[in-house]
């Protein structure tokens, strides 16, 4: 009789084992009232299904086309929207609120924020519950060229677990912050500073790859101060450059995207940058993300411009909008967009710009940003238009599993 | 048979027990429960004069018009009317004269003479009520510190607010011109009563047991009079400083303006709010949500910001924290709330939306914490104007009020609505289209319009 309990014991104490590790393997079809996809047709499903294996999305389409797969777990919200998860492309807090950047040099090339991920950290569920998925975790502005961002998903665990990309982009600050640095520089001395370091850096690669190809006869020797720039010059990562006020912005896209061919994400860009647009417009890979400054007084008209509005009726379609965490929440991503609509811009472009264009300026849209057959089931259940602060995130779900449940305990 | 009595019995004493059923019901409870019923639970605070109900509106008299040549009339026609306190009138006309309205409904006459806004499609809201701000309406003694141009009031105009409490004094966000602005002086006697400053905590208590034994000895001194009238009054040139705030606050001629965040701290306050039985206002209350009955019992009202992010204290084994449900929870327990942003200014250097440029987003994180949306407007409406202790001019489109209202392309909680007009004694204070700052941005409601004609593009020879 007492085996037998043990037995039982033991059976029922498995059985819980099996549901908390439920994830890897496990079928999850997602019934909701409606599914944004942000993908290339744009299209909008409602009363839609949404079938998760392996952490992947798996199959979409409207719930009388598609049929439940046998054994599939089924989390039936129809009173709610499926929204591909937020991406974040200016984040510091993905080692929680301390260890912002290292402030030895005003060009720190090497540096990576990898070594200070905390992936469990208390900001990360904070970022769930704001239905951000992924982050971009740079170095601060302190200094012209602070290191190597991580790319990583809010979900926590290890930090294996949780990268998704390491070195994610380089981190450069155009102007605007580095003015700081403990003698103080201006423009001019950067600005030599960013191009000597990036001449440097360029010439090491060249070298490494020459003597890669066979062309060199002695192997140049291996430096880590430059090694990691070597995927930035291959245009495999991407260059986030705090940018802002025009001029600022002019020295950018001719440095780091035209001189350098390094494919650019200007970050910030806001003040009056958006008069440089028709300079943005002719490079392709060029990706704005704006915030968290949304609005510009212009003294001279006597008018609020609103950035994104401004950037996207000049035309610039790669637009999206970002907090720089902390200095807004990162939960308070979407919000960033629902002040862009208040200043003029429009909300489905808006959400695109939360989801699947920071997803392309990050180059992994392979994987995040769009709900389509064969990404990262990365997605959030809100109560309604994400953009709208009414609007809730009432389930955050992370490579299929759910990270965060507002009905067992409601962080946002 | 019997055994089944008997259990029947049991049962049905359980049930009265588990149910908390009554054990009788009489006249006098089903009497108390009417009037109750007229006056909702959340209204009712202890030891608060009722507020002076409005003036009675005054009889629709039409042929009262000829007679009136000075009047000046104002009228919004075709509004979707939210009167805050009462229902919505769709498509309904709010007819003002002299700046006072003087008529809501679908079927009003309309002098001729009266100024009119056709507002079909437009939706009418009283004026926001901004509890606290600066920058709106000047520092201090209108005379001296209040600009009639400021940009401040126009930007204030355009998120909406119409009144709002600069510390001193409630005014109205009133441009080019120094009358009609106060509607009332008004100081809350701020106190310090933390774990924090425990010096100032014992001063604040030690003031109010002095003055407390002092107010008992005056009315032993009226009786004394009664059989004496040589007896001596108590001395009360002692009654100065933190002493005279005592006693503003236990005669109930203030009310006492608290900043406290941790259930700690609110505990405290409160228990020493109900001990003296002083009235009390509390700003933050961040980790109210814990313990919502405690504020409900004192009495107090709370201006709160729900967005306010406070981390919970891991070292603590009880709750703490912020909580985006804190307005809603407190709003359940009955306690009249005023939601303000983080800022108290209009912040134009480019971080958007945590001022006071959008009240009506912070209410709508109010919303997102399961806040009614119609209790959300009333927190930035009617409720400041009760705290303030205005609300008999401003915060809800009643008959007699001021003409003070704003009138939005949409619904108010919505991130795209912009005000259209804001209206302040019957005037036009704001006009979108005419003021210039957003004139560009959705104009005739265009979801996507033209670019404006800046000067930039244009020298850069390249055509937007």
């Amino acid at each position: 009789m007492r085996t037998l309990s043990l037995v039982f014991l033991f059976v029922l104490l498995a059985s819980l084992v099996v549901v908390e590790t439920a994830g890897a393997g496990e079928t999850i079809v997602f019934r909701v009232g409606k599914v944004v996809t942000m993908d290339d047709e744009d299209r909008v499903i409602n009363n839609a299904l949404v079938v998760v294996e392996d952490g992947k999305i798996a199959a979409i389409g409207r719930s009388r086309d598609l049929e439940i797969p046998a054994g599939a777990r089924v989390i039936d919200r129809r009173e709610l929207w499926l929204v591909p998860g937020l991406v974040e492309c200016h984040n510091h807090t993905g080692g929680g609120s301390s260890d912002l950047h290292d402030y030895i040099y005003l060009t720190n090339p090497g540096l990576r924020t990898l070594e200070s991920i905390v992936p469990d950290n208390p900001e990360m569920e904070r970022a769930r519950a704001g239905g951000v998925t992924t982050i971009l975790t740079i170095p601060g502005s302190g200094n012209n060229m602070s290191g190597f961002g991580t790319i990583l998903k809010t979900a926590g665990g290890t930090v294996e677990e949780a990268v998704l990309k390491a070195p994610g982009s380089l981190k450069i600050a155009q102007a605007g912050n580095p003015e700081r640095y403990f003698y103080g520089v201006g423009r001019s001395f950067m600005n030599f500073n960013t191009r000597q370091t990036l001449r440097k850096a360029r010439d090491y690669h060249l070298a490494r790859t020459a003597w890669e190809e066979g062309k060199l006869q002695e192997e140049p020797p291996k430096d880590l101060h430059w090694e990691e720039f070597r995927p930035l010059f291959r245009r495999e990562i991407v260059a986030s450059v705090h940018t802002q006020i025009y001029q600022v912005l002019m020295t950018t896209v001719k440095m780091v995207a035209g001189e350098f061919g390094i494919r650019t994400v200007l970050d910030h860009s806001t003040f009056d940058a958006w008069k440089v647009a028709p300079l943005i417009k002719e490079d392709e890979t060029i990706y704005t993300i704006n915030g968290p400054r949304q609005i510009f007084y212009d003294r001279t008209q006597r008018r609020i411009m609103g950035n994104a509005a401004r950037w996207w009726q000049a035309g610039i379609r790669k637009l999206g909008v970002n907090t720089d965490a902390p200095v807004v929440p990162q939960e308070e991503l979407f919000y960033q967009a629902t002040m862009a609509c208040y200043y003029g811009w429009t909300p489905y472009e808006a959400l695109r710009g939360v989801t699947r264009i920071p997803a392309e300026a990050l180059m992994l849209d392979h994987r995040l940003g769009s709900i389509k057959v064969g990404l990262d089931a990365d997605f959030c259940l809100w109560t309604g238009d994400p953009i709208d602060p009414r609007s809730s995130v009432e389930m955050a779900v992370i490579d299929g599993k759910i990270t965060y449940e507002a009905s067992k305990k409601r962080v946002f | 048979m019997q055994i089944r009595m008997h259990s029947l019995l049991i049962l049905l004493i359980v049930t009265v027990l588990v149910t908390d059923l009554p054990f009788y019901c009489g006249s006098i409870i089903q009497f108390t429960s009417v009037a109750e019923a007229q006056d909702p639970p959340r209204r009712r605070r202890r030891g608060r004069p009722r507020p002076t109900p409005p003036p009675t509106p005054e009889p629709e008299k039409k042929e009262e018009v000829p007679e009136d040549e000075d009047a000046e009339y104002f009228a919004v026609v075709g509004a979707i009317i939210h009167t805050v306190t009462g229902p919505v009138v769709r498509g309904g006309t709010v007819l003002c004269k002299n700046g006072k309205i003087i008529s809501i409904g679908t079927d009003i006459d309309v002098p001729d003479e009266a100024q009119k806004i056709d507002a079909d499609g437009f939706h009418l809201y009283p004026g926001l009520v901004a509890f606290r701000s600066s920058g709106l309406i000047g520092s201090g003694d209108p005379q001296k510190s209040q600009d009639p141009f400021a940009l401040g009031t126009v930007m204030g105009l355009a998120a909406g607010i119409t009144s709002t409490w600069n510390g001193s004094r409630v005014g109205k966000l009133v441009r080019g011109g120094l009358d009609g602005l106060t509607i009332r002086k008004q100081a809350f006697p701020s106190i310090t009563y933390t774990s924090r400053n425990p010096g100032a905590a014992r001063e604040l208590r030690q003031a109010l047991e002095k003055v407390q034994e002092h107010l008992r000895a005056l009315e032993r001194h009226a009786e004394e009079k009664k059989e004496n009238p040589e007896a001596k009054a108590p001395d009360d040139k002692w009654i100065r400083g933190t002493f005279a705030t005592a006693r503003n606050l236990l005669t109930g001629e203030a009310v006492a303006l608290t900043r406290v965040s941790t259930i700690n701290d609110l505990r405290l306050v409160c228990n020493l709010s109900r001990r003296f039985g002083f009235e009390l206002l509390i700003e933050g209350a961040e980790e109210a949500w814990i313990d919502p009955g405690l504020i409900a019992r004192t009495g107090a009202s709370v201006i709160l910001t729900p967005r306010i992010r406070r981390d919970a204290d891991k070292d603590r084994n009880q709750k703490s924290g912020s909580s985006i449900e804190n307005a809603s929870i407190l709003y359940e327990h009955g306690i009249p709330i005023a939601i303000r942003p983080r800022g108290t200014a209009i912040a134009l250097w480019g971080l958007a939306g945590r001022d006071l440029g959008h009240l009506p987003m912070e209410a709508a994180f109010a919303v997102r914490g399961g806040l009614p949306e119609a209790a959300a407007i009333e927190a930035i409406t009617i409720e400041p104007a009760r705290i303030l202790g205005v609300a008999d001019r401003i915060g809800s489109i009643e008959v007699g009020k001021d003409a003070d209202f704003i009138i939005t392309d949409g619904d108010l909680l919505s991130y795209l609505t912009h005000v259209r007009w804001a209206v302040v004694n019957g005037k036009i204070q704001y006009d979108k289209m005419e003021e210039g700052l957003l004139d560009h941005i959705r104009p005739g409601g265009d979801e996507v319009p033209e670019p404006p004609d800046d000067h930039w593009p244009r020298r850069l020879g390249d055509p937007l």
